[in-house]
């Protein structure tokens, strides 16, 4: 089961850091971004522990990014506690 | 002016022997302030403390304005029981120059539109004359059936001529090339309502005539203190403030609405660390868009009734610089029953104007949502390039754009296949996760101010780094981790850019997709093509 902080590797050979995840409806949402180019992300929904769907509906965009902040502004102090 | 520095050339006691430079200000010399305590007995000083010559002719100013006060109030008694002419009281020369006055209010008032006491009294103070001779005179006017208001006026010159005081002392800090005292001394003559925000304009131009000209980016330094100044005020009349965040928000519609919201807005959240920072950012929103759409509908009014055309209604609203989303808006529920302006055109005009016009009226008009959206992408950076001043450093990915770097933007759906998972247990990993995590928490929230509450990107990056740093830094070393902080301003700049501007291309594309799949609706069911 993937867990916020973990690094992935797709298959586009590059690694992302699985930096929040998410419930939403049912369906698990995760926020990646490139270990070595913080401007690479992808929002996209978790299909089992093997893919990542890219999300495209503009309205559920919306949402996550909001819901994805709170949980980072949540988060944050205890993965650096956890890390550091 | 003339009047303050003739009082201060004439005066014995000012007179550079009596004063010496040390570092950046000039004092009086030992034993000279008693002397000039000797000639103004109530003058508010202690002899044994250095003060500036600057704080020492104000004071003194103070108190001759005072003893002018005085005379002017015994003299106006005296008519008022005598029944005399005030002027008959004075002197030859005072009652000849209070005669003139009175002239010259006679020959000015034709000019004289409602309201317009400013004009009044800047032309009376073009006179030159003693401020006595004029108050007198705009009294005299007034009881000699000359139409004007002379207690507006005479509020109106005093308020000029204050301003007029204000600039010995900003002439100083020029020379000093000290921004921050003039700044400073600008918002102490604000709060004591001497001048508004919009006269620091004005002050800038008389500087210049002077010959104490201001670069752009000095003014630009002058008006940050006076913002400074402004902010640390209102930071602290709300410290304790249970909503302070709609209150301070409430205030600065209502009491400053009309200088520079925006730049304050930004020293606030920099100087803000609390929870309230989301209430005040929403609470301010909505109170600058309130203030946007009544400075939109007041520009639609004055451009009607100046007779201009549509097209050049639209440029005027460009011209302003507010969000392209809230102009248009705006324009659109203000109706054809408000305005006699072809809302429509001026709307197509606008949109045509910033590149997202279209010939075809119909195509334009379902595009109309998405074209707003995309133009107020366009705006929020134009805006913050012309607000900051500085260059952004971020890249302008919007929307549409191939180089994204990100991999949204794209109307199709990619799938990815996860290759492998691993939990970070190198301190290098760890470290790289935690530097991750918080660049997306500041990106993140930088795109919840950008897309959710309208903040410029440049400037909501800012305070959304600056709020990371303040929490995090003493914890974590963050200047090691995260070591050039302006690149990560640029980062959540360009990520949030990116995510809103691929937002809102999304809901473009499903509205055209919508457009054409009813289009071929009717075309199958053989009715005509929607207009």
């Amino acid at each position: 089961m993937i867990e916020q902080g973990d690094i992935l590797t797709l298959d586009d050979q590059k690694k992302y850091v699985a930096v929040s995840i998410l419930s939403l409806e049912g369906s698990q949402y995760v926020y990646l971004v490139n270990k070595e180019n913080y401007k690479e992300f992808i929002i996209g929904e978790l299909i089992g522990d093997s893919g990542v769907d890219e999300v495209d509906d503009p309205d559920l965009l919306e949402t996550l990014i909001i819901k994805f902040n709170e949980d980072l502004k949540e988060s944050l102090p205890k993965i650096i506690e956890q890390y550091m | 002016m003339n009047e303050f520095r003739e009082f201060f050339s004439n005066n014995p006691l000012f007179v550079s022997s009596n004063f010496e430079q040390v570092g950046n200000h000039v004092y009086a010399k030992s034993g000279v302030l008693q002397q000039i305590k000797d000639q103004y007995p109530q003058l508010d000083v202690n002899v044994d403390v250095k003060y500036t010559l600057v704080d020492i002719a104000k004071t003194v100013w103070k108190e001759e304005k005072k003893r002018q006060a005085a005379a002017s109030n015994h003299a106006e008694a005296a008519n008022s029981t005598s029944g005399e002419n005030k002027a008959d009281t004075q002197d030859p020369d005072q009652k000849d120059k209070v005669n003139r006055v009175v002239a010259f209010l006679r020959d000015v008032i034709p000019e004289y539109k409602k309201s317009d006491y400013g004009f009044v009294a800047s032309e009376l103070l073009k006179l030159g004359y003693p401020e006595s001779e004029v108050l007198f005179g705009i009294v005299q006017a007034g009881k000699d059936g000359i139409i004007l208001n002379p207690k507006k006026v005479v509020d109106s010159y005093e308020k000029q001529l204050k301003r007029e005081h204000l600039l010995p002392t900003a002439e100083g800090y020029v020379d000093q090339q000290n921004f921050g005292a003039l700044g400073k001394a600008f918002f102490e003559s604000y709060t004591t309502r001497v001048i508004d925000y919009q006269d620091i304009d004005y002050l800038f131009k008389e500087l210049e005539e002077s010959g104490h000209a201001l670069t752009l980016e000095q003014q630009k330094d002058v008006r940050t203190h006076f913002v400074a100044e402004l902010a640390n005020e209102l930071t602290s009349k709300y410290e304790n403030t249970k909503l302070r965040g709609a209150v301070l928000a409430n205030e600065l519609y209502h009491e400053y609405g009309d200088i520079g919201l925006p730049f304050c807005y930004q020293i606030l959240l920099a100087n803000s660390n609390d929870d309230n920072r989301y209430a005040l950012e929403f609470s301010y929103q909505k109170a600058y868009e309130r203030y946007g759409k009544n400075e939109v509908i007041n520009t639609l009014r004055e451009i009607e009734a100046s007779g201009y055309s549509e097209q050049e209604a639209a440029q005027t609203l460009i011209n302003t610089k507010w969000p392209a989303k809230m102009v248009l808006e705006t324009v659109k529920n203000v109706g054809p029953t408000t305005i006699s302006l072809d809302v429509d055109s001026v709307i197509n005009e606008y949109l045509e104007a910033i590149g997202y016009g279209n010939a075809n009226h119909a195509e334009q008009s379902q595009n109309t949502a998405g074209a707003q959206e995309n133009a107020d992408v366009q705006e929020n950076v134009g805006d913050e390039n012309n607000q900051m001043g500085d260059e952004p450093d971020f890249e302008q990915n919007g929307y549409g754009d191939p180089n994204l770097n990100s991999g949204m933007g794209r109307s199709r759906r990619r799938k990815y296949h996860i290759v492998s998972r691993e939990q970070a247990k190198s301190s290098i990993d760890k470290k790289a996760v935690v530097a991750c995590m918080i660049a997306a928490a500041g990106c993140l929230s930088t795109t919840v101010l950008v897309s959710i509450f309208g903040v410029n990107p440049l400037v909501a990056a800012k305070n959304c780094f600056a709020s990371l740093a303040a929490v995090k830094a003493a914890n974590i070393g963050l200047s090691q981790l995260l070591p050039n902080m302006k690149d990560f301003v640029a980062l959540a700049a360009s990520v949030s850019t990116t995510i809103f501007g691929t937002i809102s291309w999304l809901r473009l594309d499903r509205k055209k997709k919508q457009i054409e799949a009813q289009e071929a609706l009717d075309l199958a069911e053989g009715g005509t093509k929607r207009v």
